[in-house]
């Protein structure tokens, strides 16, 4: 090594006494004089020294350092070179790493911005919006549904745990555009306290406040998107009047980009205008409240709050007690339980799918390290220490790792985005997602994370037997502990591949059912376009009957048509979400402690049910019999049907709606009608009641049916047909845009599209861990059973039967397969709980399932023996015996 | 500090480097040749002398080497490094511009 620092530092300031020692003997002085003014001279030899040592041994250390580097820099040339002789292995390496670790950083970037980023109101944990669950004594077991404004209105007058209540409506409105054309889109009627309560401030102008919301005058807010893409993002829009449906009305401002309450895809607020001395009976149920809690209380003591509120109601009037109000807090209405618990199972598989990757790569660096052993042990010999050798293996695997998550995260920023682009409402808070800066420091974490592990263990492999070149005797390819490492290391992947593969099945057997849910109407060609006749244009309801009667025939006659009608309900739309309770001929009225009736009131022309394909049950359909001047006739669902006409025909039976003054409009019941799924497809059906648009005034005077869905049947595709309908519409009112013209097929797809999209994903990951779990079955196994090839040599030189030989292997390699497969199921039945939300038509214990994954990966494992088994003993004795 | 002239500290390092400028030298070198430069007007502190030396080679300044003295016996050598060089240039243009900047305030005119 040299002579140390200290050592050095002794010798110099040594050599400078002895030269000036040598001055004063020149001088004069005697041998003892000279010395003691020569070390006067240096005033404090021993401090200097350690000042001098001090400087010198950080130097040293300095140069150490730098020579480490240095070989850390010829570590990662060797380590590129290395991997790019073996290309097999390091696109399996990093691809693997990649699928897994861009997986993670995608799904935690969901994860993030959906469940950990706050929501961007104020103080987000005080809102809460307000609905009504409807218990089963009601007749119906509706956990959220719309409040009814008298309900509403009496909370908010009587309630002391809430701040500030406010309330909105979903509608859509018919917008002239800057260029004159007119555009329908979704918009929210809003009382004046919606936005305050929310606490949000406008991007331009203001937003509607208490002022605003008057009957008679009615005020706007655009959304930013609406803003952007309508008006230019014109400044001179404020104060400015837009026609809504007809109707001058003044554009107060704009609302901040980020806002999408109460969802998305609502972009126009208008006051509401609602009279409270004027209100909608208290069963008509339309509202969702927003409300801010006071500081301190919580969301159950607001509930209970107002449940002792409901309960004097009950006391006041005849309604029903059979439902009452519930708060849902706007974070989870907003992202809702269902994907919150979606996205952290997802969350968990993607995770699994990594522990999946790891193992594979680590086995795969494992097996090169075996392979490599002859080139280690030479290394070794050469004097590179086993420090040096770990760090390589370190570097390695670093590369490895950062390789990995580069392209994963590349992965993931790509996937994400072409994903959400596919389905941008299957996520809430889509438009906020991104790869931010938590995520790519989550992969840092993670690559960083990985590449240690691996290092490790690869380290300790090759630092505990390359240096020992004898040691490479007749105890076989592997040695006791080391087949014990791989054994446990086949055990543990089959484990996990049965676990997340018999999850991942579960799940596509979901998808698959979800596909087949009937939504009670055949969708198959099927257009519809939404139609809205502003009460401007259209005051009387003969016109609004003409009109609409008129544009059946039209449309009907166009080329490709078979039919066309008119609903005011569409499957798997939510409907118009009123119910409106009505009462039954020769029953009393209920009272107060018996639940009242109450349906969802649909308006058709003749021919809907036909077209929509609802089969009828009892009775007739609706028809042009049922016209203005004929007896109201009403058709019901099974649904109503069995609520309140259990065991009898309704079919004669009269039911009839409140139209204030005392006065009841009676409706004679024609027929019977399947189920449809207004709701999406968990839900349960509504009980609905249907009349003719015709007969709709007569029973309700002075209101129309203006807003209704066009739906019409043709075989052609919809590009070859719109045209047509347009001109046949504008035909009759060339001020009359068409809204939201779509296929049902596309609609129902859509419906089905947020639980369809997660539980894709989950199935998608979940193959992918099956896929790499059986990829590292087979390999680990099948590397295990090769590296006896020698051992296989011998036993057949001495004399073992081949059958017999073969047998052995195949045994020994399948054995930690079973284990896993045994363990795995019995891991996966206890925890498949975790999956009951989210599947569908299937059982969380399905016996197809735990049977074929574990019969699968088994099989796996018995291939992965079998083959190389099989080409270990045609190869020859005495080529085995050289092998290695 | 010692015995000689109140030197600014850097200023040793700035006397050190011009030693070296004509060629490697030992410390013992160094001492002697700057106090016949400045015919022993100014007497190197012998204790800052090789912390001084040790501190620039840990920069990079200063490179050390084992040799033969004149006298036949082991010593430690220094030569200026190519950054000591550049240091060196520095380190006087800085010295001319605060001499000559006090020479102007204490002989100049009142």
């Amino acid at each position: 090594m040299g002579p140390s620092v200290p050592d050095e530092v002794d010798e110099e300031l040594e050599f400078h006494v002895e030269m000036r020692v040598r001055e004063y003997l020149t001088q004069g002085l005697d041998a003892d004089e000279a010395r003691r003014e020569a070390l006067r001279r240096f005033g404090d030899i021993e401090q200097v020294k350690a000042v001098c040592r001090r400087v010198g041994l950080d130097r040293e250390e300095g140069k150490v350092m730098r020579e480490m580097f240095d070989e850390i820099r010829a570590d990662l040339r060797h380590t590129l070179r290395q991997l790019r002789r073996s290309p097999a292995f390091a696109l399996a390496a990093v691809g693997t790493l990649a699928v897994a670790i861009g997986a993670n950083t995608a799904v935690f970037g969901a994860v993030d911005n959906v469940l950990l980023k706050p929501l961007p109101y104020e103080q987000p944990d005080e809102l809460a919006t307000i609905w009504t669950r409807y218990l089963p004594e009601s007749g119906f077991d509706i956990p959220q549904f719309p409040i009814s404004p008298a309900e509403l209105l009496d909370f908010r007058t009587a309630s002391r745990t809430t701040e500030a209540v406010g309330y909105y409506q979903y509608t859509a409105r018919t917008v002239m555009g800057a260029d004159g054309t007119p555009a329908r889109h979704r918009a929210a009627l809003v009382d004046g306290e919606f936005f305050p309560v929310l606490g949000m401030e406008a991007a331009l102008g203001r937003l509607i406040g208490p002022d605003d919301d008057q009957p008679g005058t009615a005020r706007m807010v655009l959304s930013h998107g609406l803003w952007q893409s309508d008006f230019g993002s014109d400044p001179g829009i404020v104060g400015r009047s837009l026609i809504l449906d007809g109707q001058p009305v003044e554009v107060l401002g704009v609302t901040p980009p980020e806002f999408a309450f109460p969802d998305p895809g609502v972009r126009l607020w208008v006051s509401m205008g609602l009279d409270p001395a004027n209100l909608p009976g208290r069963g008509s149920h339309f509202l969702v409240g927003v409300a801010r809690l006071r500081e301190g209380q919580t969301l159950a003591q607001v509930e209970e709050e107002a449940r002792a509120i409901h309960a004097g109601w009950s006391e006041r009037y005849e309604h029903n007690v059979g439902h009452f109000p519930i708060f849902i807090s706007v974070d989870e209405f907003v992202v809702g339980a269902d994907v919150r618990r979606a996205l952290w199972l997802l969350f968990g598989a993607v995770a699994l799918v990594l522990v999946i990757a790891c193992a594979n790569v680590a086995s795969l660096l494992l097996t090169r390290a075996e392979a490599r052993r002859g080139e280690l042990a030479v290394r070794a010999a050469l004097g590179a220490g086993r420090a040096r050798l770990a760090r390589q293996a370190l570097t390695e695997s670093l590369i490895l790792a950062t390789l990995g998550a580069a392209v994963g995260v590349g992965l993931a920023a790509v996937g994400s985005r072409v994903l959400l682009s596919l389905h941008p409402e299957a996520l809430p808070r889509s438009g906020e997602i991104a790869i931010g800066a938590g995520p790519l420091l989550f992969t840092a974490i993670l690559a960083v994370g990985v590449s240690i592990v691996f290092g490790l263990v690869v380290a300790l492999r090759t630092g505990s037997g390359s240096s020992d070149l004898s040691a490479r005797g007749l105890r076989g390819a592997g040695g006791r502990s080391r087949t014990g490492v791989r054994q446990a290391l086949v055990a543990g992947q089959v484990t996990l591949g049965v676990v997340v593969a018999v999850g991942a099945t579960l799940l596509a057997r979901s998808t698959v059912e979800l596909a087949r849910v009937d939504p009670g109407v055949d969708t198959e060609g099927i257009l519809a376009v939404g139609l809205a006749l502003p009460a401007s244009d259209y005051p009387d309801a003969d016109e609004v009957t003409a009109f609409w009667r008129a544009v059946v025939e039209r449309v009907q006659a166009l080329p490709g048509v078979r039919a066309a009608s008119l609903g005011s309900a569409l499957a798997f739309q939510g409907s118009s979400t009123s119910r409106q309770d009505f009462v039954i001929e020769g029953r009393p009225d209920p009272v107060s402690g018996e639940t009242a009736r109450n349906a969802e009131r649909i308006t058709i022309h003749p021919g809907w049910m036909e077209l929509m394909g609802i089969p009828l049950r009892e009775g007739r359909h609706l028809g042009p019999e049922d016209h203005a001047d004929a007896p109201p006739a009403a058709v019901i669902n099974e649904s109503l049907a069995r609520a309140y006409f259990p065991g009898a025909s309704p079919l004669g039976e009269r039911v009839g709606y409140d139209v204030g003054d005392d006065e009841i409009s009676w409706l004679t019941i024609v027929g019977v009608v399947a189920d449809v799924r207004t709701v999406g497809p968990r839900d349960q059906p509504l009980p609905q009641l249907y009349l003719t648009a015709a007969q709709s005034p007569v029973v309700f005077p002075g209101s129309a049916p203006r807003s209704l869905t066009l739906a019409l049947a043709t075989e052609l595709p919809a590009e070859a047909v719109v045209p047509g309908l347009r001109t046949a519409i504008a035909e009759l009112d060339a001020r009359l845009p068409l809204a939201n013209v779509r296929m049902l097929d596309d609609v129902r797809r859509r419906a089905l599209a947020q639980p369809r999209f997660i539980t894709l994903l989950m199935a998608g990951f979940g193959v992918v861990a099956l896929f790499l779990a059986a990829l590292g079955v087979y390999g680990v196994v099948a590397y295990s059973v090769a590296r006896r090839t020698r051992e296989i040599g011998v036993r057949i030189a001495i004399g073992a039967p081949a059958a017999g030989v073969a047998a052995l292997m195949v045994r020994e390699g399948t054995l930690p397969a079973l284990v896993g497969v045994v363990l795995g199921s019995l891991v996966a039945l206890g925890s498949v709980r975790l999956l009951d939300q989210l599947l569908f038509g299937v059982a969380p214990t399905d016996p197809v399932t735990f049977l074929l994954v574990p019969a699968l990966l088994t099989s796996i494992a018995l291939m992965a023996s079998w083959i190389p088994a099989r080409r270990a003993l045609r190869v020859a004795p005495t080529e085995a015996l050289r092998a290695d | 500090m010692g015995k000689g002239a109140n030197l600014l500290y850097g200023t040793l390092d700035a006397l050190i480097l011009r030693t070296l400028a004509d060629g490697p030298r030992h410390g013992y070198g160094i001492a002697r040749w700057l106090e016949s430069r400045t015919d022993d007007g100014i007497q190197i502190d012998e204790s800052s002398l090789y912390p001084a030396l040790y501190r620039l080679e840990k920069r990079g300044l200063l490179a050390s080497e084992w040799g033969t003295s004149e006298s036949e016996r082991r010593a430690k050598f220094y030569r200026l490094t190519a950054t000591g060089r550049h240091a060196l240039e520095q380190e006087t243009r800085r010295w001319e511009r605060f001499a000559s900047a006090v020479s102007r305030v204490l002989l100049g005119p009142a």
